[in-house]
């Protein structure tokens, strides 16, 4: 496990968690060569450990070792389980925005979360790879998470992130960055916990873990149900039904309204383990959720979402069983399904409508104005599964090279359904009034998305080289083959250089890709954009120098300079009065840096925080990229008043975007939120107890929307929280 | 011949048994540091922080670092002892385990004297006869036994970073 604590980052896994955990891999591959472990690492290094660093590492040669996080072979932040309790976090969101230059914004139509990094950002959020043990679970349509997909984080051990493109091990949309999200294990849980949480905005939550023991496997189980209403200081000042309220003088918007953010989650993990296996079940679903800021760009206090989410995962490792290999295997299947009932356009709205019975703008493709007495209404079911089966070998016979080669394949499949009350078969726009019965198109060529599948077969080699005691070489590539676009070959390189025991610096080469999605390749029939079959996927090639100064145990420095360039950018194209067309488009450039300081100042005391600052241009239009923050400043202050007893204060500002929405005078201010959490751990022994305010000051910080948003929409305003926990 | 690979293979696995130790060890020598933070010490005149192995030293010379290290300004020192009598100055004393006559000597070791000091042991039993801190084994990491009781008579306060990866054992009160 990396485990990363007040005064320096550690990394270390088990060869059990070794697939789940290649992300780790990724890192630091020689760790499991085995020799060099008791003089790589010198007695200053466990000097400089925290308690819980110490009690994670394995003493047994055999069953894998740890290696710090700057000797890794990548730019990468770890955030602990305590950290996260420390910082109040309830969602996954909370916890990613403090990684140095990721900045969490909102998507497009699900208004779900995107993590933007390093002046990469995109509507769908699928640009960075976010994996649960290792393993992806982005729905193949869009790419990123399931509709509504929001991590709690109490059954969270860890969450690693990788700065940087990673596809040469991990494959599509590893291009941004890489995110691991790894999920609690019988060691982490040890007994029975149950907490409850409760809050502003009619916030509960209630969880329960028990870790035991059954015929000789390590048995983890967690479940969470949270449920939520709406933010009522969340408000939408105007939106796309303003406008038409105005245009046709009706008056019908919801605006101002709240951003519909209400829904229940439930969130369950099974993981199994023993000597050779992991086996790890997920299920998330979420029960009646809002439709947040609307799909079309105006409020929707009626429409709803129901999401389910299923993930198997099977790893296997020889671990100590053939000399000098380890073979290793992985298979897992995700199954998701989302049904939405939208309510795209609230009743009584006249919109103006093009013969392909959607909405237009252009006013000669204007047939008429028909009144939706019920509504604008569409019901989508959008089904996923993915099948992916993994083996790999990891070759530890020479004494400076430490192999690894692995082959894959997946196939993505996903099928649609959709019944509507306007669009291409259902009307032609010279109704005088349309009510509210559906026609369902599921199946037929007007449907908005085909049914579709493919398939992809990858391999890649990896090795890492110890050239000399203080130099390390990592070298690998990838190679993938995808049914409907071709293949395509992702090279990394990573040079690691000890300086002396205190700095170590590292000189990063990677190429990576995002596949073009189902949605991007073969959307039809809307109003928003059609998909293109030709699509390429999107490149990006990245050259990095990143530093780790370790002046005392208690501080450590950290920084990256980084330049990359993005090619054939799946972006939207749109010809003068016609809906847009997704396609490959110039790219863009982009350079940065990032900072980090971590540093136990006082035995009670830390400071921590980060800085990031990139400048991305498109490469087209020569302008700065959009919605993406020039600046961005995380601070932490902790002090453990008592031994048991600590309270942390978080400052995060984002400063310096353009508006996309150039239609809109209104600029995306600067803004900053500040969070403070109180925390006691092991209470009576057995009670840890926390109460944290989020966005203290209520900053009315905006976020970027699509641009039928007259005014971008608002960050989440100031809310509280209590939360306890028993431990037996 | 077959001597000859009997001979290397046990040359093999002493050397990884070594290996392993010298782990186990690091990874102790790291929590030893590591009570020197978390846990409260009283002022006291010594103008050294004493941390002594009392008996058999299992550490070898992984553990000398620490004396470039210091606490609240003061310098660790390392000294081996072979008798519980010559305990008085030390912060904190190690027994190994390897040292039979621990038992009988942390009667000694308890009594609070000059300087607090803290007793750390090898094998969870050392907890359940009133030593105050041990190490032991658990799915192949160290991990921490604390003896709740004897550390409070100490009047030493243990920090819950250490208590978070501690077994706790309350202690009996007999006496």
């Amino acid at each position: 496990m990396l485990k990363n604590k007040i005064t320096g980052r550690w990394l270390s896994y088990r060869p059990l968690s070794l697939f789940q955990l290649t992300i780790v891999a990724f890192l630091a591959l020689v760790e499991v060569s085995q020799c060099a472990i008791a003089e790589d690492i010198d007695v200053d290094d466990f000097f400089a450990m925290s308690p819980e660093q110490l009690a994670n590492i394995s003493v047994t040669i055999a069953s894998g070792t740890e290696k710090p996080a700057y000797k890794s072979a990548a730019v990468t932040t770890v955030v602990t389980a305590e950290q996260i309790k420390n910082m109040g976090a309830t969602e996954l969101s909370q916890v990613l925005e403090t990684v140095p230059g990721l900045h969490v914004s909102i998507q497009a139509v699900t208004n779900d979360a995107v993590y933007s990094m390093r002046g990469m950002r995109n509507s769908v959020n699928n640009q960075v790879l976010v994996m649960l043990n290792g393993t992806r679970y982005s729905v193949p349509y869009k790419g990123s998470g399931m509709q509504g997909m929001e991590l709690p984080v109490e059954a969270i051990q860890q969450i690693e992130v990788i700065r940087g493109p990673g596809s040469a091990l991990y494959g599509a949309d590893a291009f941004a960055g890489v995110i691991n999200i790894i999920t609690k294990k019988a060691k982490d849980i040890a007994g029975t916990e149950i907490g409850i949480r409760g809050g502003s905005w009619d916030t509960q939550s209630i969880w329960g873990m028990h870790s035991n023991e059954w015929l000789g496997w390590d048995i983890a189980t967690t479940l969470q149900y949270a449920h939520n209403g709406n933010d009522d200081d969340r408000v939408i000042d105007s939106d796309a039904q303003s406008g038409m309220d105005r245009t046709f003088g009706t008056d019908v918007s919801l605006a101002p309204g709240e951003v519909q953010n209400q829904g229940e989650r439930w969130n369950a993990h099974l993981n199994l383990q023993r000597k050779y296996w992991d086996i790890d079940f997920w299920a998330f679903n979420e029960v009646d959720g809002g439709i947040r800021a609307g799909t079309g760009g105006a409020l929707d206090e009626e429409g709803s979402v129901d999401g389910e989410n299923y993930l198997a995962d099977l790893h296997f490792s020889s671990e100590d069983l053939i000399d000098d290999w380890e073979l290793l295997a992985h298979a897992n299947y995700l199954y998701t399904n989302v049904d939405s009932e939208l309510h795209i356009f609230p009743d009584g709205a006249k919109l103006p409508i093009g013969s392909d019975g959607n909405i237009t703008l252009v006013p000669s493709q204007i047939v008429g104005t028909p009144l939706f007495t019920e509504g604008m209404l569409a019901d989508i079911t959008i089904e996923n599964q993915v099948v992916a089966f993994e083996t790999g070998a990891i070759y530890k016979g020479f004494q400076d090279h430490l192999l690894r080669i692995n082959s894959g394949f997946r196939y993505e499949q996903v099928s649609t359904k959709e019944s509507r009350n306007f669009g291409v078969s259902v009307i032609n726009g010279s109704e005088v009034t349309i009510n509210g019965d559906l026609t369902n198109v599921s199946g037929t060529e007007y449907v908005f998305m085909p049914d579709s599948h493919r398939s992809i077969w990858s391999v890649s080699l990896q090795d890492e080289w110890q050239i000399a005691k203080d130099w390390q070489l990592t070298v690998g590539v990838r190679f993938d083959d995808y049914s409907d676009f071709g293949s395509t070959v992702n090279p990394r390189a990573a040079l690691l250089w000890e300086i002396n025991q205190k700095l170590t610096a590292k000189l990063l080469y990677g190429q990576a890709y995002r596949a073009p999605t189902f949605l991007e390749q073969k959307q039809q029939n809307s109003a928003f954009f059609n998909g293109n079959p030709a699509l390429e996927p999107e490149t990006i090639e990245s050259i990095e120098l990143a530093f780790d100064y370790r002046p005392m145990s208690d501080l450590r420095l950290a920084s990256n300079f980084y330049y990359y360039q993005i090619e054939d950018l799946i972006a939207e194209r749109t010809p003068e009065n016609t809906v847009p067309t997704i396609d490959n488009t110039d790219g863009q450039i982009g350079y940065g840096t990032e900072l980090e300081w971590d540093w136990q100042f006082h035995e009670k005391w830390n400071l921590k925080g980060n800085y990031a600052w990139q400048y991305s241009r498109n490469k087209d239009t020569k302008r700065r990229v959009a919605g993406v923050p020039e600046h961005q400043v995380y601070v932490a202050t902790s002090w453990k008043f008592l031994p048991q007893w600590q309270i942390q204060t978080q400052l995060n500002w984002i400063g310096h975007r353009l508006n996309p929405v150039t239609s809109t005078t209104n600029k995306l201010k600067d803004y900053q939120t500040v969070d403070a959490t109180l925390n006691s751990k092991r209470f009576f022994g057995h009670i840890d107890f926390s109460a944290s305010v989020r966005n203290i000051f209520n900053s009315n910080g905006k976020e970027v929307a699509v641009n039928s948003y007259q005014d971008n929409l608002p960050i989440a305003s100031r809310s509280f929280y209590l939360e306890t926990s028993i431990h037996f | 011949m077959k001597r000859f690979f009997f001979i290397l293979s046990l040359l093999f696995f002493s050397q990884l048994n070594a290996e392993e130790n010298s782990i186990e060890y690091k990874i102790k020598a790291g929590y030893l540091y590591n009570f020197t933070k978390f846990i409260t010490w009283p002022e006291n005149e010594l103008e050294t922080f004493n941390l002594c192995i009392l008996g058999k030293d299992p550490f070898g010379p992984i553990l000398n670092p620490i004396e470039k290290r210091s606490v609240k300004g003061k310098p660790i020192r390392l000294s081996r002892i072979q008798h519980a009598d010559e305990a008085k100055h030390c912060h904190i004393v190690y027994i190994s385990s390897l040292s039979k006559a621990h038992i009988s000597t942390l009667g000694v070791l308890t009594i609070k004297s000059v300087v607090a000091k803290l007793t750390v042991g090898e094998s969870k039993p050392f907890t359940h006869q009133g030593g105050m801190i041990s190490f032991f084994q658990r799915e192949g990491k160290v991990k921490l036994g604390v003896n709740l009781l004897s550390l409070r008579k100490s009047g030493l306060e243990i920090s819950a970073k250490l208590l978070e990866v501690a077994e706790i054992y309350e202690g009996e009160q007999n006496d």
